[in-house]
């Protein structure tokens, strides 16, 4: 498998507190990545540096061999980010906001986003801000999979939501990656949800990577379900 | 259809594999049948299609599924006698470890067969090649 993005160096502190510390991660391409951390462990932070939302301090990002972060625009065109609050204009009607975003994708697919919309039962003329938390959520994926991203970045996307939500978005992930073999790095604190669909682990604690593995030998060698292996390795370390 | 239990310490892949082996052993897939696509079985039971893909190919090694180019992929010709040895070596190994078990109760073996066929009676008698009656 060839490498999709590479990760040296990083660190970044607000203010005294140092939330990434010397962090290095060779990303694969078609693979699912699973970053956990409890909360407050720089999950986010990573995922907003190399959304190029905010600077690092230190170290290098490459996406495809080029080099990528803050102040830069192009390379965002291929990756797809799902916040934990996709965030949109409150007014903004669901077709205006799928409207403005289509301008910057050039490979932005209006036909899937119609038949996403509809198969979530998203009405285009409704406004953002009537909308549930699952529904944002799932606008937020609808979104982010029009613009046909190769990296998907889900930043703790399922915090808050029940059971049957959380199921319906997993399964509208895994369909994006059985039709496209798309990338991704899915952060978050839930672990029951990585558990069936992460192939490579990555535990994040203390601004360090402490886990860089593959799932299934991790699991082999615990002996343990994900929550226990987690919670082993986060009191260990 | 195929259940997976995602904290289980046995991998996915391989409970997948298990679960269509039992279903072919027990004679609910049938030789020849179509496999679900592996997009729509890793949707339903909400695993990675890589893993599913993982087992489906151990099982066309194993022969059990055999998959043709655009077709999808089926229960193989010589999947059922493999099947049912897996199967009977899968109860055999359980029931060897409820005999290591007994014996250290000093339980003869009349007594085993005993607790064995009560329980056989309590979980509703099957006759050959019967369903549940």
């Amino acid at each position: 498998m060839s490498e999709l993005l590479r990760i040296e160096h990083l660190s970044k502190s607000f203010g005294r507190k140092q939330v990434l510390k010397d962090l290095s991660l060779s990303v694969e391409s078609g693979r699912v990545y699973g970053l956990l951390g409890r909360n407050g462990e720089g999950k986010t932070t990573l995922a907003r540096i190399l959304m190029g939302v905010i600077p690092a301090d230190g170290g290098v990002i490459t996406f495809k061999g080029r080099r990528i972060g803050f102040g830069q625009s192009a390379y965002k065109r291929e990756f797809g980010y799902v916040p934990e609050d996709p965030f949109f204009y409150e007014d903004m009607t669901i077709r205006g906001l799928v409207n403005f975003n289509a301008r910057f994708y050039p490979r932005w697919d209006r036909k899937r986003i119609a038949a996403d919309l509809e198969r979530f039962g998203l009405d285009p003329k409704s406004r953002f801000g009537t909308l549930s938390r699952g529904q944002k959520l799932k606008l937020g994926l609808a979104v982010a999979l029009a613009a046909a991203p190769e990296f998907l970045i889900l930043d703790d996307p399922t915090s808050g939501l029940d059971v049957p939500t959380r199921q319906d978005f997993l399964r509208d992930v895994i369909r994006e990656l059985a039709a496209s073999g798309t990338t991704v790095l899915f952060a978050t604190h839930l672990v029951h949800e990585l558990e069936r669909i992460v192939e490579r682990l990555l535990v994040l604690h203390g601004g360090r990577l402490i886990v860089d593995e593959d799932f299934d030998k991790v699991k082999a060698r615990h002996q343990a379900s994900l929550e226990d292996i987690f919670v082993r390795l986060t009191a260990e370390a | 259809m195929i259940r997976v239990d995602a904290t289980s310490y046995v991998p996915i892949y391989e409970q997948i594999k298990r679960g269509i082996v039992r279903l072919v052993a027990t004679r609910r897939l049938k030789v020849g049948e179509p496999l679900p696509s592996i997009r729509d079985l890793a949707a339903e039971i909400i695993v990675n299609p890589n893993t599913v893909a993982r087992a489906y190919r151990e099982l066309e090694q194993d022969g059990v599924v055999s998959t043709q180019k655009g077709r999808g992929s089926f229960i193989a010709e010589r999947a059922r006698p493999d099947a049912e040895r897996e199967l009977r070596g899968h109860l055999g190994r359980a029931m060897d470890e409820t005999i290591a078990e007994a014996r250290k109760f000093d339980l003869d073996d009349g007594a085993i067969l005993e607790i064995f066929e009560t329980r056989l009676r309590r979980a509703g008698g099957r006759k050959k090649g019967g369903r549940n009656e």
